[in-house]
């Protein structure tokens, strides 16, 4: 749940968001939140596929739902 | 891989239904039911096809002969189709073109006689010098494996809805055990190390996991009107609209579950759900959730130390399904 959740803050909660991006361990802590060191680099990588702004609807389901798996 | 196991599997299944003396409609049937997509590997083949080079790589990459495999991979991809004609059958898709005209009854049975197919494949394990070591354990396997994966899709379709942590379960329970079986028994062919058959396990549970996960951004699309009517409750299941009712506050939550309710016949609701569900972050989730169980999985192919060539081929197989 705490990754579904930094997920949510991040995309929503633009004071948490600049904190993330300047200190993951700070926003963390100051939301309550914990994550495994291997969590935070899963964000990390995500949010540079996403490079920064990952919409479902404009840029995931494009890109994935189409392709034949 | 040695040799093309396609080939080898469809004359061993051809021939066994031949042989067993059943009506030749059926045989028509049933051979229409893999066809197109009779296993092949290369690029424009489905999940499916691709799939069934796992058990035959994961016997190499634990010291053996893929052709050992050959069973497994038959046993396993006749499952694979079944339980795909179960589920269409089960949730009202549209139907594959051979069956639109004969009807879900007798989709349903030619799934039986996919069934039975299998489990004639699998006893023919205790016939092979190759296999017959392995031959109890991996019918045993086969047979616990399905009895989770049935349990999984029938917690899937009793459930109104799913909480994040039972999404997860039912995920593994449905399709994460089916590729962990696809593998574990390959493996079990060469090796009968626990901890090394319980990391092939774990590659294939990422592997099917991530499997789940593509199949889930197909339910946001929305369907072909004939399917619209079972839709709603596909939608509602998606990782995607799980992640947001879990996440989003009350007041939002309460209105994605209004929007939900009339999805299928309200196209404003449709992208009313669809923008709070992209607002919630789940493309952000999606990203984070494909790239943990690709690192999952990878990590397990590290822990089996196994042939080098073969760990490579099963690792690129991984990152395909990540590949944007």
């Amino acid at each position: 749940m705490s990754l579904a959740q930094v997920c949510y803050n991040i995309s929503n909660d633009v004071d948490f968001a600049a904190l993330w991006r300047r200190d993951p361990d700070e926003a963390l802590a100051k939301r309550g939140l914990k994550l495994s060191n291997e969590e935070k680099a899963f964000l990390s990588a995500g949010l540079q596929g996403g490079q920064g702004t990952v919409s479902l609807k404009n840029v995931i389901l494009p890109i994935y739902a189409g392709v034949h798996w | 891989m040695l040799g093309d196991p396609f080939d080898r599997v469809r004359l061993k299944l051809t021939s066994y239904w031949e042989s067993s003396g059943t009506w030749p409609g059926f045989i028509q049937a049933l051979c229409r039911s893999l066809s197109p997509e009779f296993p092949r590997s290369d690029e424009t083949s489905s999940t499916a096809s691709r799939s069934v080079i796992l058990p035959g790589l994961c016997c190499q990459a634990a010291g053996g002969n893929p052709i050992w495999a050959d069973d497994v991979t038959a046993a396993w991809y006749l499952l694979y189709i079944a339980n795909h004609l179960m589920d269409s059958v089960e949730d009202q898709d549209e139907p594959d073109a051979w069956w639109a005209n004969s009807g879900p009854g007798a989709a349903l049975g030619v799934a039986t006689g996919l069934f039975f197919s299998a489990t004639h494949v699998l006893n023919g394990l205790q016939d092979s010098p190759f296999t017959r070591h392995a031959a109890a354990s991996i019918i045993e396997d086969f047979s616990q494996s399905f009895m989770h994966m049935a349990g999984g899709q029938y917690r899937d379709l009793t459930h109104p809805q799913l909480t994040l942590d039972q999404y997860w379960e039912v995920s593994t329970a449905k399709s994460g055990v089916f590729f962990a079986l696809a593998c574990r028994c390959g493996a079990r062919l060469a090796s009968d190390d626990p901890q090394l058959l319980a990391a092939y396990g774990s590659f294939g549970q990422q592997v099917g996991t991530l499997v789940q996960i593509r199949d889930d951004l197909q339910d946001l699309q929305p369907p072909q009107d004939a399917e619209l009517p079972v839709w709603g409750r596909k939608m509602s299941h998606s990782l995607a609209t799980v992640y947001a009712l879990e996440v989003l506050p009350h007041e939002q939550r309460e209105r994605l579950l209004k929007y939900l309710a009339v999805v299928p016949f309200d196209l404003q609701a449709v992208e009313n759900a669809l923008g709070l569900i992209d607002q919630s972050g789940a493309g952000l989730y999606f990203l984070v959730e494909m790239e943990r169980h690709r690192n999952l999985g990878l990590a397990a192919l590290e822990r089996t130390s196994g042939q080098p060539l073969a760990i490579e081929t099963l690792a690129s197989f991984l990152n395909d399904l990540c590949k944007k």
